[in-house]
């Protein structure tokens, strides 16, 4: 029977491992990608750079698997096996899950498809949905002259050496064990070699209902029953906060019902979208 | 646990191994202006202006140009990409205003076809009325109607290419209806400025015939006749039709000219706005070259782009180039020298023009109302009499809705002549020829094909240029000849006291039971119309003209000069004959 912490650790190095690889193979991505053309240059990757398919599949698959066992690691450790940390620390490594989430979500706008470009377009609406703050805001996520140039920024700079800091601050070390980095390796190569990436719609077409990331199905469907702000800012702001503060607090347990109750009510808002589209 | 690493990094570099296996296996790609040319690198270029290497496939057949997976890659595609539906986003991405020239033109619309049909079916006051195929749905639906979207609707540029069997199949498509040649059934078809008179005549073979009689063709009646070794005439024509040989019009078999030497990029693809007939939209004049006048060409003109496209007729900067009569130039219409080139468009070959002669003939004061075509139409094609016969009981293909419906029509009929043309008032008010068109004979029957109604819809006739140009009638030929003047074949004799004209017909209309007029006979001996025409001003000659036309006929047998002095002035020479005081004849001789 295997123990908590090592369950912990099997969680934790493996979602270190799979952001390495992503980390690496996006890394060669970007020396081919064009924020200019963003659809035409991802295609271009896939079809055209030799192995390209090969690492847009790795870099694909690797993230998706990073951000589950980020989300497994982070909920293992808040129900099961929850250690205080300072405030700062656990501010830094816990604020990697919104980066982990945003950085995905850049990506999904960097394919530059008509999923991308409409993500782009939500992005951008939420943003301005703010009360008074929104026009300044939005100029830090979107460029009005290169509407994907920020997405980029963020996702291939920013973010990931965020991630990596993080990790540092979590770690002191940002490698995962070598057994766990082979796991994945190979878990990854598998799975790329196995599964093509979805196919999507070019930017010039049209598609009757377009699906985003799916870890925000739930805020999609959000969008229906609330204001773009309360479903796009508030909501998952709150959520945070409450992650965020958590050391702050003598007790975990009150939190971990609303986690509960907020992860499931995603979750119910998430299937009801795939069913509804 | 002790191996575990060395066992992961072995299936470690056996997916390294498959993956180089999987990419051995995938498309290759090849370097283009898109993704498909990795598939079909074989295709030829479309055009010097639409090369391969440039524009890739995507540029005209949409689908999506930046994958190599042809599932996704073609979906999307349109086979025929410069359908009128769809060309806004293919042609049109480049060739934006002609898109809408083209649109708004007559091949386009069908206006002066659906207008005329139901003036003369009487299902409308004018013929200029605006009714266009895109609104003829709009329209409360009549048999014209039906009988235009069954006969008549499966030419026009909306059709889809590839629509039907045989010529049909090859009509519509947008742009491609003129733009396309079809070499090779194997090949991508090629796209040119020279147009091919065949891409004209596969639509232009019907109604008036002038894309059969340029090139010497007049469709007989349909017996098959001179019989080849017992079996029927090898000249045939699409739908089964037979065709005589005939003198071409002199454009062709002197100088193999095609339809597009003369006819210009704005008389064919239109102005921008919706014309109700041809003569609206066409521009090219006989004068245009023959008694042409000069515009110097200017850098980066509409001439150069054209000559450039078209790759054969040379044109530089400075070059005087002939001017339309609406203001176009014609760019395959140059001054050298003193001499007027026609390089025609084909192959380049350049054709010097005879230009007008300045003699009586043309510069004569009662010449001066006369088109060109009134005397050097060597010959029209008359379809006298079409028997429009509907079948309620049957179906038919609708051509605009593409689903079959109840009433089939059949279109009979045998009276067919060529001869010289009938002279009459064209819409423009010049005297031309003027021929059937068209003269209606329907009947429907009910669906137990019981007989429903009989009834003459109209005797119609039309002033057109036939396109059978050639050297002058004679004076005779137009002045002495009573189906020339409009009264069709038969006896004619003109009472110069009254100055009546008395006529006998040579068909005894009451015994053919067709009505009341013969089918040759567009006025009657008081110079009225017994026809109707299909436009508002164009009409048969009235009484006042047939007595100018008539009053030389007797005169022309001997003096069959222009320059002869008796016409210097005429009235008084006809005056002075009246009263019998001529020097050689006088008294009547008619």
């Amino acid at each position: 029977m295997l123990k908590k912490e090592e369950i912990r650790a099997f969680l934790g190095e493996t979602c270190l491992a799979m952001m390495v690889v992503s980390v690496l193979s996006g890394t060669i991505i970007t020396f081919h990608y064009d924020y200019h053309a963003p659809y035409k240059t991802t295609q271009f990757i896939t079809y055209a750079v030799p192995f390209g398919w090969f690492l847009r599949r790795l870099h694909y698959w690797s993230s998706e698997f990073f951000l589950i066992f980020l989300i497994l690691h982070t909920f293992w450790h808040l129900y099961f096996d929850y250690k205080k940390h300072s405030f700062f620390t656990w501010l830094i490594i816990t604020l990697s899950v919104p980066a982990t989430l945003f950085v995905m979500f850049t990506g999904f706008i960097l394919k530059g498809d008509l999923e991308g470009l409409s993500a782009l377009l939500i992005m951008k609406n939420t943003l301005l949905s703010i009360p008074f703050f929104g026009s300044y805001i939005l100029p830090f996520f979107i460029n009005t002259q290169d509407k994907y140039y920020l997405s980029f920024f963020y996702h291939c700079f920013i973010i990931p050496f965020f991630l990596l800091f993080s990790t540092f601050i979590h770690l002191k070390r940002i490698f995962s064990k070598s057994l766990y980095t082979l796991c994945s390796c190979a878990l990854c190569l598998l799975v790329a070699i196995l599964f093509p990436l979805f196919p999507s719609f070019p930017p010039f077409s049209t598609a009757q209902a377009l699906k985003g990331p799916w870890f925000f199905w739930g805020i999609q469907e959000a969008y229906e029953f609330l204001s773009p702000f309360m479903a796009g800012i508030v909501m998952p702001f709150v959520f945070f906060f409450l992650l965020f503060s958590l050391p702050l607090l003598k007790d975990e347990k009150p939190v971990r019902y609303i986690f509960s109750v907020f992860v499931f009510v995603y979750c119910l808002l998430s299937i009801y979208f795939i069913i509804v589209i | 646990m002790k191996y575990a690493k060395y066992i992961l990094t072995i299936i470690i570099v056996i997916l390294i191994l498959l993956a180089f296996i999987v990419q051995k296996k995938r498309t290759h790609y090849v370097k283009g202006s898109d993704m498909c040319i990795s598939c079909h690198k074989e295709e030829r270029d479309v055009s010097k202006s639409h090369p391969k290497s440039i524009m890739g496939c995507s540029t005209c057949h949409l689908g999506n140009p930046y994958v190599l997976n042809k599932k996704e890659a073609c979906k999307g595609v349109i086979k025929y990409p410069s359908d009128l539906s769809v060309c806004e986003k293919t042609c049109g991405d480049c060739h934006k205003g002609l898109i809408e020239d083209v649109k708004n033109s007559l091949m386009a619309t069908n206006r002066g076809i659906i207008s005329s049909l139901l003036y003369q079916w009487g299902f409308s006051s004018s013929p200029n009325k605006e009714i266009d195929i895109d609104t003829l749905k709009n329209e409360k639906k009549n048999i014209a109607i039906d009988h235009f979207n069954k006969m008549c609707a499966s030419c026009h540029l909306w059709k889809k290419l590839g629509v039907g069997k045989g010529e049909i199949g090859t009509r519509g498509g947008g742009c491609a209806n003129c733009h396309l040649i079809n070499d090779d059934e194997k090949k991508h078809p090629l796209l040119t400025t020279r147009i091919p008179s065949e891409n004209c005549t596969k639509c232009h073979n019907r109604s008036d015939r002038i894309g059969l009689s340029y090139f010497g063709k007049f469709e007989s009646e349909g017996y098959g006749t001179p019989y080849e070794n017992g079996h029927l005439s090898s000249n045939r024509l699409s739908g089964g039709r037979f065709f005589y040989h005939l003198p071409s019009d002199v454009h062709w078999s002197e100088a193999k000219m095609d339809c597009i030497d003369c006819h210009t990029m704005k008389g064919v693809m239109g102005w921008g706005n919706r014309k109700n007939h041809l003569e609206a939209q066409e521009e090219i004049q006989c004068k245009d070259c023959h008694s042409p006048h000069f515009q110097e060409v200017e850098r980066d003109t509409l001439p150069l782009t054209l000559s450039f496209l078209n790759e054969k007729v040379p044109l530089k900067t400075g070059d005087m180039v002939a001017v339309a009569s609406r203001g176009s130039l014609l760019y395959n219409v140059k001054k050298v020298k003193d001499k007027v080139i026609l390089y025609r468009k084909r192959d380049g070959k350049p054709i010097e023009i005879k230009l007008t002669k300045e003699k009586a003939y043309h510069t004569a004061s009662y010449h001066k109302s006369l088109s060109c075509s009134a005397c050097h139409s060597k010959w029209i094609p008359q379809c006298y009499g079409c028997h429009e016969v509907l079948f309620k009981g049957l179906k038919q293909k609708n051509w605009l809705t593409q689903k079959v419906e109840e009433g089939r029509w059949v279109e009979l009929r045998s009276y067919l002549r060529f001869a010289y043309p009938q002279l009459g008032v064209g819409e423009n008010g010049e005297i031309m020829p003027i021929a059937p068109g068209c003269q209606t004979y329907l009947s429907v029957f009910d669906k137990d094909y019981n007989l429903e109604e009989k009834n003459i819809i109209n005797l119609g006739i039309a002033a057109f240029d036939p396109h059978t140009t050639n050297k002058s009638h004679t004076c005779i030929e137009c002045h002495s000849y009573p189906k020339t003047l409009g009264f069709g074949e038969g006896e004619l004799s003109f009472d110069f006291k009254n100055n009546t004209f008395n006529f006998k017909p040579l068909y005894d209309v009451k015994k053919s039971h067709l009505g009341d007029v013969a089918l040759d006979q567009m006025i009657n001996e008081e110079g009225e119309p017994l026809q109707i025409t299909s436009r508002l001003h164009a009409r048969p000659l009235n009484k006042q003209e047939l007595l100018r036309m008539w009053r030389p006929s007797a005169c022309v047998v001997c003096h069959d000069k222009y320059d002869d002095k008796i016409y210097k002035d005429f009235d008084k020479s006809f005056k002075m004959f009246i009263r019998g005081k001529g020097k050689r004849c006088s008294g009547s001789p008619y």
